[in-house]
């Protein structure tokens, strides 16, 4: 029974860290119609931009956000007009093979900077816990739940409190009328894509104090992301919480009763049902 | 294909389809209300209304690409209101669709012979119903061309060639003189009046009334999805209910 | 076009077939043969793969799980019952139809489509690979071994150019297939489905049927690829027959050179894997060469992306096309004067 406790506590935790991982994805995906299956290394290259800070001044994770933060956003608008731009008006074929291509150029590049064996980092809290019974709960990790969690709700007030927000969601919906409403639909694209490599790498940054790192990472963050927000929705933040919770408690109690490799099978059995009753996913898009 | 003589005869004689109590609601909308209709064996039907009355929703319920909410449709005797659309192809039933829709990076022979592949036992033997169909449709120096670069007429022909390569009974058009030239139409009039001898019912939905009104033996007219007038081109003519309905409805008369 | 002739086009392809069938007698070394066994593998997976992927429009993320199926179908039957590879393969080969067309059949009947079905065949693909991770009758991650041994009637070879010339022969086989599918009543209706599915069915076809049969052949030539890998590399693992790196390379070979044409994938691969190779050959310092190499594959993939949407085929049909006396044979096609 603990064991089933402690399962669903971390799969909880982690849940909110995967809808995190997914609200950048989700945001290109939902305003471009663009699959980046380079998004999970755009969280790999937060969370090594953070190692670089660590390793060169010992600056706790969310200390180098200040670095974060604005190379993610540049890298982004980089990005976004030499692979992302030109490919939006062409098949999910290209999306596919010209993200790989992205995927391949960065994993690679981060081999080459740092290697290719495991990294961390390491700060005071990385071993701390709250312990309850025998149900132990890692402050790093509430730490990164909580500021997923609060990073998610901020988004959502940016989305539908702002005018940027109201942008976004314009474009999404139906961009003749979003050019009717005098909104500049090049520099929204381009915005929201930048923003979208800040969230992914924001991510990585956040779960660094108890995560390892490897540049290979990103594909099976970007799969995982994928299954979230199919079962959420695309387009859905509110549908990336959702998905992330219940991949989350659904890893968490399989990985505790049987084996991770068992919940990565559940994982997907899950997503096959989805596919099957639901495409659309369980919440509305992000123009709604 | 053959026909001619006794087709004539036997005009007017056979219920090919019948529709029975026919309705197609869209949650609250009902586009298709009750509509009882019965078409013959070898005739032309001509099929009319105000935009919205409901006719190309009928042919979509026909040919399988809506399923129909209440109500029966029997071809042949043979209940086909559940069936696939592909089902329905192979059984007789062809149709063209409003905006014409060629295959548009294939050439007009292999748009055609994908209709001709319903029927035919092999690529060979489509292969000349392929090129019967085109010499037809006078689309035969144009086989190599591509979809996208035939002109509106021709789309329309390849359209209506590729149909008819499927070797159906009933063949229903959904607007195919739209956009002709007053010449064009009279050609595709007299294309229509040759398929109808070959043995191959027509079901029409028209816009140019004076083409369907010389064209179709019978015709029935559709106003908010329901059947208002049925007879001949004569009754029709005279029907008040019919003029009411077309009232404020801009029609096309081709020029004499 | 010049070379759509049917004459020429098969003399073409004979000639490809002759080079390709003497390569063992110019190429000695060990090394270099098997440099082409996976250039030429690597094509072959590609060419299934076109057949779902660029014929029927199937965009199948998890193709690799067929490549599994048959690797790990004839391995276990031949270490555990001790039957031949060669009768393995066939087996292999159906169990991977037999899974490709329930995939197929399921989701065409839920109407799962386009991206969606390309998610669904990822998570087939994943789930497979979990799965066998954690399953110890197959080895779980640790993965199977082969022995070499001088017996041909259990699909071994001690020399390399037996193996070489039955990767050919597969080649070979699977471009013959996709030829004779393209000129078919199904090759027809792959074309219908493609341009406009709606319109297809209203002329008889039967999308979900033949959607259903090209994947069951791709998936079963899918599988007798996993089992040459079995029996040539001797090492099966989900590490390696059951990630996505297989994947990756079907996509880029079809996609970069041209999907949905004969030669497109043999093109592409061909020339990705070449690059790969040279690039691997050149002067970088230390250990960082496979890693330049590899980013130096990555923008390239990116660049051809970019700039050849339509694939290299595409690029030559262009190109051809702007031969004068090529162009006035294209225009009567264009306008029909």
């Amino acid at each position: 029974m603990t064991t089933l406790i402690q399962g669903l506590m971390t799969g909880i935790l982690m849940g909110c860290v995967y809808a995190f991982f997914a609200i950048g994805f989700t945001l290109v995906l939902g305003v471009m119609k663009v699959v980046n299956f380079a998004h999970g290394t755009f969280v790999v290259m937060g969370m090594y931009l953070t190692i670089f800070v660590f390793m060169n001044y010992l600056w706790d994770p969310f200390l180098s956000l200040l670095v974060v933060i604005p190379s993610m956003f540049v890298f982004g608008l980089i990005v976004f007009y030499l692979v992302i731009r030109p490919i939006m008006q062409q098949p999910l074929s290209a999306h596919v093979i010209a993200t790989i291509g992205l995927l391949i150029v960065m994993e690679n590049v981060i081999t080459l900077i740092f290697g290719s064996q495991y990294r961390t980092v390491t700060v005071p809290y990385t071993t701390s816990a709250i312990v309850v019974g025998s149900i132990r709960i890692g402050i790093a990790r509430m730490v990164a739940a909580a500021t997923s969690l609060c990073v998610i709700g901020l988004f959502y007030l940016l989305l539908h409190k702002t005018d940027f927000g109201r942008a976004v969601r314009a474009c999404a919906d139906d961009i003749e009328g979003a050019w009717g409403l005098g909104i500049d639909v090049h520099r929204t694209y381009l915005i929201a894509f930048g923003i979208g490599s800040v969230l992914a790498g924001f991510s990585g940054a956040v779960v660094m104090p108890f995560a390892v790192a490897s540049p290979s990472g990103g594909l099976d963050i970007v799969i995982k992301t994928f299954v979230i927000v199919i079962i959420g929705g695309m387009g859905s933040v509110g549908g990336a919480l959702l998905g992330g919770l219940i991949i989350g408690m659904v890893e968490g109690i399989v990985s505790a009763l049987w084996s991770p490799a068992i919940a990565i099978a559940a994982v997907f059995v899950i997503l096959i049902i989805m596919l099957a009753m639901k495409p659309e996913g369980f919440l509305k898009r992000i123009s709604e | 294909m053959e026909g001619v003589g006794a087709q004539k005869k036997a005009r007017g004689s056979m219920g090919l389809l019948k529709l029975s109590k026919l309705s197609k609601s869209f949650g609250g909308l009902q586009a298709v209300k009750e509509v009882n209709l019965e078409i013959n064996q070898g005739e032309i039907f001509g099929l009319i209304g105000p935009n919205g009355s409901g006719k190309t929703t009928l042919f979509n319920l026909i040919s399988g690409a809506l399923r129909l909410t209440e109500g029966s449709i029997r071809f042949r005797e043979e209940e086909i209101s559940k069936l696939k659309p592909h089902e329905i192809c192979k059984r007789g039933i062809a149709r063209t669709f409003q905006i014409a829709r060629p295959f548009a990076d294939v050439s007009a022979y292999e748009n055609v012979i994908i209709g001709a592949l319903n029927q035919a036992s092999s690529v060979s033997t489509a292969a000349r119903i392929t090129d019967e169909v085109l010499s037809l449709t006078h689309l035969l120096n144009k086989k190599n061309v591509n979809g996208k670069n035939l002109t509106i007429p021709e789309r329309r022909r390849l359209e209506l060639a590729r149909s008819l390569a499927t070797q159906p009974k009933l063949l229903m058009l959904d607007e195919p003189m739209a956009g002709l030239t007053p010449t064009e139409v009279e050609e595709m009039g007299e294309l229509l009046r040759r398929i109808r001898d070959m043995g191959i019912t027509i079901l029409i939905i028209e816009h140019i009334l004076q083409a369907v009104m010389t064209l179709s033996d019978r015709i029935a007219v559709l106003n908010y999805g329901q059947k208002i007038a049925e007879g001949t081109p004569e009754e029709i003519g005279r029907d008040q209910k019919v003029v009411e309905a077309y009232l404020g409805e801009e029609y096309v008369i081709a020029d004499s | 076009m010049f070379f759509s002739t049917p004459s020429l086009k098969r003399a073409i392809f004979i000639l490809f077939v002759m080079a390709l069938f003497s390569a063992p007698l110019f190429v000695k070394s060990d090394y270099h043969l098997t440099v082409l066994i996976g250039a030429l593998y690597g094509a072959y997976i590609c060419v299934c793969w076109n057949l779902a992927a660029g014929y029927a429009g199937l965009f199948s993320l998890g193709h690799q799980a067929f490549l599994g199926l048959g690797a790990y179908t004839s391995t276990i039957l031949f270490i555990k019952y001790e039957i031949t590879p060669w009768v393995g393969m066939f087996v292999g080969g159906i169990i991977a139809a037999v899974f490709g067309s329930f995939i197929t059949f399921v989701c065409y009947r839920y109407r799962v489509k386009g991206m969606f079905f390309a998610v669904a065949t990822l998570a087939f693909g994943f789930l497979l690979q979990a799965l066998f991770m954690t399953w110890d009758y197959v080895n779980a991650s640790t993965g199977i071994w082969l022995t070499l041994q001088n017996k041909p009637q259990n699909f071994f070879f001690m020399a390399r150019a037996p193996y070489y010339w039955v990767i050919c022969g597969l080649l070979v086989i699977s471009l013959l297939i996709t030829y004779c599918l393209e000129r078919s009543r199904l090759g027809y209706y792959m074309v219908a489905i493609r341009e406009d599915e709606d319109v297809a069915e209203s002329l008889g076809v039967n999308s979900s049927k033949s959607k259903v049969i090209v994947m069951a052949l791709s998936a079963f030539l899918t599988a007798l690829g996993g089992t040459f890998y079995a029996q040539f590399y001797l090492y099966i693992s989900p590490a390696c027959v059951l990630s996505m790196d297989p994947l990756i390379t079907m996509q880029v070979g079809t996609l970069v050179g041209g999907s949905g044409t004969l030669f497109g994938p043999v093109i592409g691969w061909a020339f990705f894997s070449l690059l790969g190779e040279y690039l691997r050959g050149l002067p970088f310092g230390g250990t960082a060469v496979g890693v330049i190499s590899r980013i130096i594959w990555g923008l390239s993939l990116l660049l051809v992306i970019l700039f050849l949407p339509t694939g290299m085929i595409g690029l030559g049909r262009k190109l051809v096309g702007l031969l004068p006396w090529i162009r006035k044979k294209a225009s009567i096609r264009e306008t029909g004067s």
